[in-house]
């Protein structure tokens, strides 16, 4: 038996621990790695971002997805609410599955844990779990009037007697969903709402499902996408160069800078996405590797075999 | 007669049911939404067949003391608890049931998706090769958008993101356009098959 | 034997248990089992447990700081229930509300979850026991029990149970409203009678379980109590809070916020608008009063002590010593408008000469339109308790009937092709606005503008035309958009590109857009005009005001239109839908009428009924504006006729004898009103349906003429834009004059026409392909090598001695994909019985194994093998997507399967199934009409069946003609699409839309 016809017969055992090996290292020891910023990123970053300090402009957070996605989906959320918190942006947060009430939660309390002057009701309002049948007349009724769409919010206060909804009333004030799905992407805000009252959808999807969603954005229906981990990582860069130091965003500086995620100062749940984009890159190229030895020993016995013959 | 009532129902509600596509009457609807009440009702019960196979199956291998046997102890005691613990403390947040299937259910589940990663690279290792012209175009198009997938893609070449996306949006779609419209006619020809009896796979026959 | 030893370390929960019939490793083994199964009963007993022994602390887990507090401004339904809620370390998962109607009975009314790891995310829980809400309905228990986990003497219950043993005494305790299945109150109720001082009163009895359900209502100035517990994660209820008292007030009507008021000069007329208030139950008018400048300090006097009485009024109910403040002030306004109260929000009025005059309510106010200026208004709601509240003050503003919008020209008409609960409203003429680009190319030249438009069903879009002009009005370019979808492309000049050093940020593009339409012709005058302009925030352009033909639209969403409804049944106009300004049309849901709401307060123990009234509203008298009401029951009818023909007589004689005038007045009311229900019993309509004597065919009489007049509505619009600033149009009527309209349930959906071309011509290719096969053409298959090697892998099982696994997919039995795999299954299984090898068959759908078990007997029976035939080869494992995976890849490593058929429908698990095969070394063939999994199934299988090949199976292991003469009509039905598919994309590419427009958009 030559090399290539014993590595043709690897067991594959060895195969799982490699894998293994390609995705837990690069978790735990973390390396630096560039990550590039796309404009449907960028895009809505920059519109929230325009909305910083002002009380007349609001985002909404829908969270359309269980845990099973949460591991794609949840760094999204951490990095735009931190991106909110930290340039005072007022932010709406609201749920229609029964499973992703505790995330929204989740979510809220991580990022509140570094900015302990947020206050519920004043900064942002957590509306919660609405049942799903109520879909489309919450999305339909916000654009009259939030406070009447949805009375009470998750701590059971009425909307209306809110701080925070002194000057918001509708999606002419509240101008940006957000929703980060498991299976679908923002298509009952972009359908229904968008053409009726002009309110802004973005969608942070899952990598599979992204292929799926570029057409709305060339369509002008959707402003932008975080599409999987790697949106999620890219909004994370964003946050650290710009945000967290009140700097306006620059498309140059974007994509020219790099941040590094090597230094101790940002928390680990900061630069969860940018940290499990490392563990990507390297099982991806793993593969790659694997397919491209599984080809050359084929082709090398293939050889051999006609040779034989 | 044992085969011919089936037969003679599945045939008259599949044309009811073809009607109510072209009907948005108030009596085609009430009788549509009567009808899937029932639906709901009778597949419920169809539980019990699963569970009587479940026991049939397991039941045999332990009192045969066929080989493996003592995992079917493990199968039936986990069925009966589980069900136990919904029946008696209900299925709330916080009962025993509900601690199983987070605890239990749901990391094993997860186990069992996350093998993919692993499946997928010995695949890759193992069966995925340049056999023929089409599984060469499939390899590299597999390798272009893995790359492209992360940083790296980006960092080699900008037009790697780009040749991706246009693999996935054009080839691919393409591809997939033409499977489901395969799928789509071939889904109504066996419709059709079933309602005009020349299908009776469902009814427990091999013709 | 590598793959053995591999296969069953793999799957072995417990790793190193290698089996040999020793029994010495059988002991060690059982032991293990019983450690595994343990751990399921030991550990939540354990945990279960382990909370017990804190119960010591227990009092630490109950609720502390309750309060039972009033809604404000509402009907006297409201309480709100609020309290501290515990830390997260207490991992508390739901407070569970309790009420009752005295402090030794609460029942469990509602729970508030909490998520266990973060605890409660506010300061306070607030529950609010408001409005009409669940009272008892069918998931309600069937006897009352105890809370768990609380003390024998704990006042505690679990939900309200559905006994009327318990219920009926509390029916006093609340207001409780019926809803009724319609069927049921008209056909399926018990009269019962009820002597009460020689007064026999009639009711409509039903069972508890005929109620779809009870809901209850707060009664005011009623004591009600409240406690709270805390339940944990382990579901360990703690003891309860101390019992709070909690009495729900008749409230003054909260306060309005802005309120308009506009004089448009050349109408000589006054508009109003303001903001509906949440609770609207007990309102009662709408009143409008005018201030004069000179007034304006009065009346904040006026205002502030009204401001106080109120508070007074409600400091008043906590505590009654407090002296009540008297009203000293009267409001200085004068009263100009009062109408009852609507959920309409905008009014109008018109100026007579110099004085606003309502002669019904004795307005007679002086207004001059010299001094506009001076007069202010102020918005006043009445309820009818007498409770008021006033709106902020509204200075006049003055406008021209051309600031406002334009009236619009609507149509009301039934939606198409629907059951009959729905009427369409549309209005004016489609619109087409700009919202959004992006830049292509790096030097922002070239753009993409997205756009979007709105039309109605008058209108169908088909060609939509942007010229498009610089800041100097030269024409940059004109697009076409022949098949409008929603973007389009342009190249600006070099000077638009913010990289330019030409480049200004005040530099404009104009769109004049004009439209085609099928269906009604727009105007060639009709042209909407919009600018845009680069965007900082953005990176680039945006788009500007909308000009709608002339009419001048600040932002077009500032609009609104807004339609009301009115059924035969009320005198004002209700609330239906709210479009915003660039919609074009809206749907107004009619429902059919599905239940009765009826109010309950009497029951009847020994016959177990719940007592309703008998009465149900007939008809709409035209005549007289009023509905006519008539009973359920035909005797009842004829009882009060009896009662009241007698009843007139003796008024009449008493009448006689009678001299004071008062009394006089009092009895000529009565006769006349007994009258009266004898003179509308008397009528063609009444006398038909009392002839009818089976009651049960009356109602079905009555109710044709009842339901029907309750669905008929008028209509009328209103297009504001917030700020009084609106136009109103007036009711509807169509062509004929006809001002109510019902909608129709149709008999044929319209746009299903293609669908059903397709249908029948799919239909007629079967049938004529069929008999072609019959005839005995040939009838070429394309060779599916997955089919062909089928023989080869059962042999090759047969020959090694190995079993074959079969699995017919994930879906079930609905799923064209199983019944493909399952027509090969019986195949596979008639060969593998011919060869007598072993086929294991595990299904994931409990509904499918039983068909999948008849047709391996059938198939065993064909092959003349009977003897072989094992019941429990084909088998349940779970319905759970990943365990079933991990069953299925366990029975192939244990059973080392030679050949694995995969053919239906598979999701994510596919290859976790096909790569467990090939590390056995199985053949393995598959077939999947999944897109996302075929992939893998290339990959890994020998042979994969390719989605609709997969279908195509069985005709051609069949080579039956029927089969073949199906395939051959898919594959004639498939060329015919793709032909269209070709010439209608030649055809679009060449501008020529016809054939795409004779497809429905959906």
């Amino acid at each position: 038996m030559n090399f290539f016809e014993k590595l043709q017969a690897l067991d594959r055992r060895w195969i799982y621990l490699l894998v293994a090996l390609a995705i837990t290292i690069p978790l735990v020891v973390v390396f630096d790695s560039k990550t590039y910023t796309t404009t449907p990123t960028e895009n809505i970053y920059q519109l929230i971002d325009s909305y910083a300090g002002r009380d007349d402009r609001a985002i909404m957070i829908d969270f359309l997805h269980d845990a099973s996605t949460m591991s794609e989906l949840f760094p999204m959320e951490v990095a735009i609410l931190r991106h909110a918190f930290q340039r005072k942006v007022k932010v709406f947060t609201i749920c229609f599955l029964e499973t992703a009430a505790p995330l929204v939660d989740y979510a809220i309390n991580t990022v509140k844990e570094e900015f302990p002057d947020i206050q519920s009701g004043v900064d942002y309002i957590n509306i919660g779990y609405k049942p799903g049948a109520l879909y489309l007349p919450i999305v339909l009724g916000m654009g009259d009037d939030i406070s009447e769409a949805v009375k009470t919010d998750a701590e059971g206060r009425q909307l209306a007697n809110l701080p925070m909804m002194e000057k918001i009333k509708n999606y002419n004030e509240m101008n940006l969903v957000i929703e980060t799905s498991g299976s679908g992407f923002g298509a009952s805000w972009f359908v229904y709402a968008r053409p009726r009252f002009g309110v802004n959808v973005a969608a942070g999807i899952t990598a599979v499902m992204a292929a799926d969603a570029y057409p709305y954005i060339q369509t002008g229906q959707l402003v932008g996408i975080l599409a999987g981990l790697k949106g999620a990582a890219e909004y994370e860069k964003l946050v650290d160069l710009f945000a967290i130091h009140d700097k306006p965003f620059s498309r140059e500086i974007a994509r020219t800078t790099h941040v590094s995620i090597t230094d101790d100062t940002v928390p680990y749940k900061f630069k969860a996405a940018r940290i499990g984009m490392n563990a990507q890159t390297v099982v991806h190229i793993l593969i790659i590797l694997f397919i491209v030895i599984g080809n050359i020993g084929y082709f090398i016995e293939r050889r051999r075999n006609k040779e034989l013959n | 007669m044992k085969r011919q009532i089936p037969l003679a129902l599945v045939i008259i509600l599949c044309f009811l049911f073809v009607g109510h596509t072209f009907i948005p009457h108030k009596i085609s609807d009430n009788f549509y939404q009567w009808w899937l009440s029932w639906v709901r009702t009778m597949t419920s019960f169809a539980v019990v067949l699963g569970v009587m196979s479940l026991f049939t199956v397991h039941w045999g291998k332990i009192s045969r003391r066929m080989p493996n046997w003592q995992y079917s102890i493990v199968t039936l005691g986990a069925l009966v608890f589980t069900s136990a613990s919904g029946f008696i403390w209900g299925t709330q947040q916080g009962t025993p049931y509900m601690w199983l299937f987070k605890n239990v259910q749901m990391p094993m589940s997860s186990t069992m998706f996350s093998l993919l990663a692993f499946y997928i690279a010995s695949a890759a290792y193992k069966a995925f090769r340049a056999r023929s012209p089409e599984a060469t175009v499939l390899l590299v198009s597999a390798i272009i958008v893995m790359i492209a997938q992360v940083p790296i893609g980006m960092a080699i070449s900008k037009w790697i993101p780009e040749i991706s996306n246009w693999i996935l949006n054009v080839p691919n779609l393409a591809a997939k356009r033409g499977v489901a419209l395969g799928v789509g006619l071939g889904g109504t020809a066996v419709s059709l098959k079933i309602m005009l009896g020349i299908e009776r796979t469902y009814l427990g026959s091999g013709d | 034997m590598i793959n053995q030893k591999e296969g069953k370390r793999r799957l072995s929960a417990f790793s190193g248990l290698m089996w040999k019939n020793n029994s010495a490793q059988i002991k060690t083994t059982l032991m293990y089992l019983i450690i595994f199964c343990l751990f399921f009963y030991i550990a939540p007993a354990s945990w279960a447990k382990d909370s017990k022994s804190k119960s010591e602390t227990a009092a630490q887990f109950v609720v502390q700081d309750l309060r039972v507090d009033d809604i404000p401004n509402d009907d006297g339904s409201g309480l709100q229930v609020s309290w501290k809620p515990l830390g997260p370390e207490k991992r508390i998962i739901e407070y569970r509300v309790y009420r009752g109607a005295n402090p030794e009975n609460l029942y469990f009314v509602g729970s508030v979850p909490v998520n266990p790891q973060t605890g409660f995310p506010g300061e306070r829980v607030n529950y609010y026991d408001n409005g009409y809400n669940m009272f008892v309905d069918i998931s309600s228990p069937a006897k009352q029990r105890k809370e768990a986990q609380q003390d024998k003497d704990s006042p505690l219950y679990r939900n309200i149970p559905r006994d009327l043993n318990i219920i009926g005494p509390m029916l006093k305790d609340y207001s409780i409203l019926g809803v009724i299945p319609k069927d049921a109150f008209y056909y399926k109720t018990k009269m019962v009678e009820r002597k009460i001082d020689n007064e026999t009163n009639f009711y409509a009895g039903l069972r508890l379980d005929q109620f779809q359900s009870l809901l209850k209502k707060l009664i005011p100035n009623k004591p009600y109590y409240y406690t709270v517990i805390a339940v944990n994660e382990s579901r360990v209820y703690y003891p309860y809070a101390d019992i709070v008292e909690g009495i729900p007030r008749i409230n003054d009507p909260e306060l309005i916020r802005n309120f308009h008021s506009v004089y448009v000069e050349d109408k000589d007329q006054l508009q109003f608008e303001w903001t509906l208030p949440l609770n609207t139950d007990l309102l009662r008018n709408n009143n409008i009063f005018l201030v004069h400048d000179k007034d304006l300090n009065a009346y904040h006097e006026f205002n502030d002590e009204h401001n106080l009485i109120v508070q007074n009024r409600i400091d008043r109910f906590n505590d009654p010593d407090i002296e009540e403040i008297k009203a000293t002030k009267k409001n200085p306004g004068s009263l100009i408008l009062s109408t009852p109260f609507t959920t309409e929000n905008t009014v109008s009025l018109k100026v007579e000469g110099n004085s606003i005059v309502d002669e019904k309510n004795g307005i007679n106010v002086s207004f001059d339109s010299d001094k506009v200026d001076n007069y202010h208004f102020v918005f006043q709601l009445e309820d009818w308790y007498g409770g008021t509240s006033y709106s902020n003050i509204a200075k006049l503003m003055v406008t021209s009937s051309e600031h406002l919008p334009t009236v619009p020209n609507f149509t009301v008409a039934d939606k198409p092709d629907d059951q009959g609960d729905y009427m369409c409203v549309f209005w004016e003429k489609p619109v087409v606005f700009l919202t959004n680009s992006s830049f292509l190319n790096k030097d922002k030249t070239k753009l993409t503008i997205n756009y979007d438009f709105e039309t109605n069903r008058n209108y169908k879009v088909r060609n939509i035309y942007f010229d498009i002009y610089d800041d100097e009005g030269a024409l940059i370019t004109s697009v076409n958009e022949f098949h409008p979808d929603l973007l389009f492309n342009i190249t600006l000049p070099k000077k638009y590109s913010p990289d330019s050093p030409e480049y200004d940020i005040n530099r404009k593009i104009a769109f004049e857009i004009r439209m085609k339409t099928a269906g009604e012709e727009v105007p060639a005058d009709y042209v909407l005009k919009q600018e845009m302009q680069y965007d900082e925030d953005y990176r680039t352009f945006q788009p500007l005001e909308l000009y709608m033909n002339g009419e001048k639209i600040e932002k077009v969403q500032d609009y609104s239109y807004v339609v009301y409804k009115k059924p035969y049944t009320s005198e004002t106009f209700r609330f239906s839908t709210r479009s915003a300004g660039v919609m074009r049309q809206a749907d107004d849901i009619v429902r059919y009428e599905t239940t009765v709401y009826k109010g309950v307060g009497e029951f009847d123990l020994d016959k177990n009924l719940l007592l309703v009234d008998t009465s149900i509203n007939a008809y709409y008298d035209k005549e007289t504006k009023t509905t006519v009401n008539t009973d359920i029951y035909l005797s009842v009818v004829e009882h009060k006729i009896e009662k009241y023909t007698k009843e007139i007589k003796d008024a009449e004689a008493k009448l006689a004898t009678v001299e004071d005038e008062n009394e006089k007045a009092q009895l000529q009311a009565q006769i006349n009103r007994y009258q009266g229900y004898l003179d509308t019993n008397n009528n063609e309509y009444f006398q038909e349906a009392n002839s009818i004597t089976n009651n049960k065919k009356r109602m079905k009489f009555l109710s044709k003429r009842r339901e029907d007049e309750l669905r008929h509505f008028q209509y009328r619009m209103v297009k504001t834009d917030g700020h009084a600033g609106f136009v109103e149009t007036d009711i509807f009527h169509d062509e004929e004059g006809n001002d109510y309209f019902i909608p129709i349930s149709n008999w044929f959906n319209k746009e299903r026409i293609p669908t059903l071309i397709a249908s029948l011509l799919f239909g007629f290719l079967v049938w004529f392909m069929i008999r072609r096969a019959k005839k005995g053409h040939d009838m070429y298959i394309r060779p599916i090598a997955g089919l062909q090697e089928i023989d080869n892998a059962i042999g090759r099982a047969t020959e090694m001695g190995r079993p074959i696994l079969f699995q017919p997919g994930l879906s079930g039995i609905g799923d064209v994909a199983t019944l493909a795999g399952l027509s090969i299954l019986g195949k596979v299984a008639t060969k593998a019985a011919e060869y007598d090898t072993k086929i294991i068959v595990p299904v994931r759908d409990y509904i499918v194994m039983p068909i999948a078990q008849e047709i391996v007997k059938d198939a065993h029976y064909e092959a003349g093998r009977p003897d072989t035939y094992d019941k429990s080869s084909v088998f349940f494992i779970t319905t759970d997507q990943f365990a079933f995976v991990a069953g299925v890849n366990g029975v192939m490593l244990r059973e080392k399967c030679a050949t694995c058929f995969y053919m239906g429908m598979y999701y994510a698990e596919a290859l976790l199934m096909t790569e467990t095969g090939n590390s056995i070394g199985a053949v393995q063939i598959a077939g999947s009409d999944a897109v996302t999994q075929i992939p893998f199934f290339i990959t890994t299988c020998d042979y994969t069946l390719i989605g609709e090949e997969l279908y195509g199976a069985s005709a051609y292991l069949a080579r039956d003609p029927m089969m073949i003469g199906n395939l051959k009509a898919v594959d004639v039905t498939k060329a015919i699409i793709l032909v269209f598919l070709i010439v209608g994309t030649a055809l679009s590419t060449a501008k020529i839309t016809f054939l795409i427009n004779i497809f429905p958009d959906k």
